[in-house]
């Protein structure tokens, strides 16, 4: 789980009890007072954090998340600290000091104070954050994804070392199609594990393993970075989908590069008739679907398909186009059967 | 030489994981039982001789993440030769906490396991108890050691 999924786990555990829950309350709130530092959450009860008569059993509880990230050069004021981290045990012992001196010059029984920790799978979200990349710029992407095609067509190597490049591609390559293209509403993909991004490719039509085969092989890639015993043959066999991943990242982000590095495919012939079938009534159909910022976004990836038309880039725009309807699929299924056998014969299949 | 100063509460902090007392006669034992001492005494000290020259209670609390874990009473005997400044049999340090580990009367030994669970009283922290959850968390394991006047036998300790 991510640090902000555990932390509305920690949340929900006090809501569930009857408490009220506000998450880092500005300095002043609560009449708490000015030098307290920033809280990270505050539960009380019956929507009185301060009763002049407090019931049995405490009012409000402080929650202090000991190994929670926080804005640490804002924290410290120190600008040599990165900008969000966990602050280091001096730090963080200074902060629980000035939160308990304050605690106590309040003078409050009815107030606890609570301090509770991520577990680690905090640490591994954290772990799939880029610090030496940024996988918005397009050249070091074009690099990246290079450099891995070359080293894989490398047949000198050993077929130990050939799938370790495989694996250690791999992960990479879903990260980077995790934070640059997540393919859902709320990014989740950015912090997800691999066998998460691998499904949404499978469902996207990217890579032809399903789930249900890639598990074993997602066993082993963990097993190889916790020293225990992978299955080599299924790290290897990772090659092909591995392949149509860069072939993917190469042709959705670098369409112009694409055109050079992609082998070129004979392209049939423009039918103008076969066109009018195929995109008119695509439209007219969407102009039925009913909420509005679906059909607006479908009806602008339907002229990037015509435009893209018999070109390489029609494939990922004809992807991303089902990915926008996919509520409604049902309607457009016999259409979409249609595009899919357009987009084969562009890419030669 | 310089008498002890009169105190109710002697408080520190030990990074690293205890050692338990099936260890006895290993270097693992002894070295954790130096690290212990030197964690005990401040530098520079602030006394000589013994801080508690009389009855004494110790708390002890052993916070842990993903340390192989210790029982709670195998983990006493180090701690408290440290107290005592015992280096090896009868030897023993000029400087120590207390005077003989005979004096100790009350014991309380606690492990804490550190993880999403875990829900600490922040009220009835002690700060050099913090010092040890924060680097337990980072370094895998550390202990609180506490050593206070001898218990009111007036009270149940029961209560």
């Amino acid at each position: 789980m991510t640090e902000a999924d555990q932390l509305k786990a920690i949340a929900a555990e006090f809501r569930v009890a009857g408490w009220t829950m506000s998450f880092d309350p500005v300095p002043g709130s609560f009449n708490f007072p000015e030098d307290m530092p920033r809280l990270d959450m505050v539960a009380y009860r019956n929507g009185d954090p301060m009763p002049e008569y407090p019931p049995p059993g405490p009012s409000m509880i402080i929650v202090e998340v000991a190994n929670r990230r926080r804005r640490i050069r804002k924290e410290t004021g120190r600008a040599d600290h990165p900008y969000w981290a966990e602050l280091d045990e001096e730090e963080a012992q200074y902060r629980f000091e000035r939160i308990s001196d304050s605690l106590q010059a309040l003078q409050r029984d009815d107030i606890d104070f609570q301090v509770r920790f991520l577990d680690v799978s905090a640490d591994q979200a954290e772990a799939r954050s880029f610090t030496d990349f940024s996988p918005w710029n397009t050249e070091q992407l074009l690099k990246e994804m290079k450099d891995a095609r070359a080293r894989l067509a490398d047949r000198q190597r050993t077929a130990d070392d050939r799938a370790l490049e495989v694996v250690v591609t791999w992960a990479r390559a879903l990260r980077i199609l995790g934070h640059r293209f997540p393919g859902r509403r709320h990014k989740e993909l950015q912090k997800a594990d691999l066998r998460t991004i691998q499904k949404d490719l499978y469902d996207a039509g990217v890579i032809d393993t399903p789930p249900s085969d890639y598990f074993r092989t997602h066993q082993s890639i963990l097993a190889l970075f916790e020293g225990g015993s992978p299955e080599w043959p299924l790290l290897q066999s990772l090659e092909a989908d591995l392949n149509k991943i860069i072939d993917h990242i190469i042709s959705r982000f670098l369409q112009d590069e694409a055109e050079t590095i992609t082998e070129t495919v004979a392209t049939p012939p423009r039918d103008e008739d076969a066109d009018r079938d195929l995109f008119e009534p695509l439209a007219l159909r969407l102009g039925q679907i009913e909420v509005q910022p679906i059909r607006r976004l479908a009806t602008d990836q339907l002229a990037l398909l015509r435009q893209t038309d018999l070109t390489p880039a029609f494939r990922q725009a004809l992807i991303d186009f089902e990915q926008t309807i996919s509520s409604e699929r049902d309607q457009f299924e016999d259409l979409l059967r249609l595009l899919r056998e357009r987009s084969k014969q562009i890419r030669g299949v | 030489m310089r008498p002890a100063p009169t105190v109710r509460r002697h408080e520190f902090m030990v990074k690293g994981s205890p050692v338990s007392v099936n260890r006895y006669g290993h270097s693992q034992y002894r070295n954790w039982r130096s690290t212990v001492y030197s964690a005990s005494i401040p530098t520079p000290p602030t006394w000589s001789g013994s801080l508690f020259a009389g009855e004494c209670s110790v708390r002890i609390r052993y916070f842990r993440v993903r340390d192989r874990i210790k029982d709670v009473d195998n983990i006493l005997k180090a701690i408290l030769d440290a107290l005592d400044g015992k280096i090896s049999g009868s030897i023993r340090h000029a400087d120590s906490v207390i005077t003989d580990d005979r004096r100790v009367e009350l014991v309380m030994s606690q492990r804490t396991n550190l993880g999403l669970g875990a829900r600490i009283d922040g009220r009835r922290l002690r700060r050099q108890e913090y010092a040890a959850l924060l680097h337990a968390r980072r370094g895998q394991a550390a202990v609180y050691v506490g050593v206070h006047n001898a218990p009111d036998h007036g009270v149940s300790i029961s209560r």
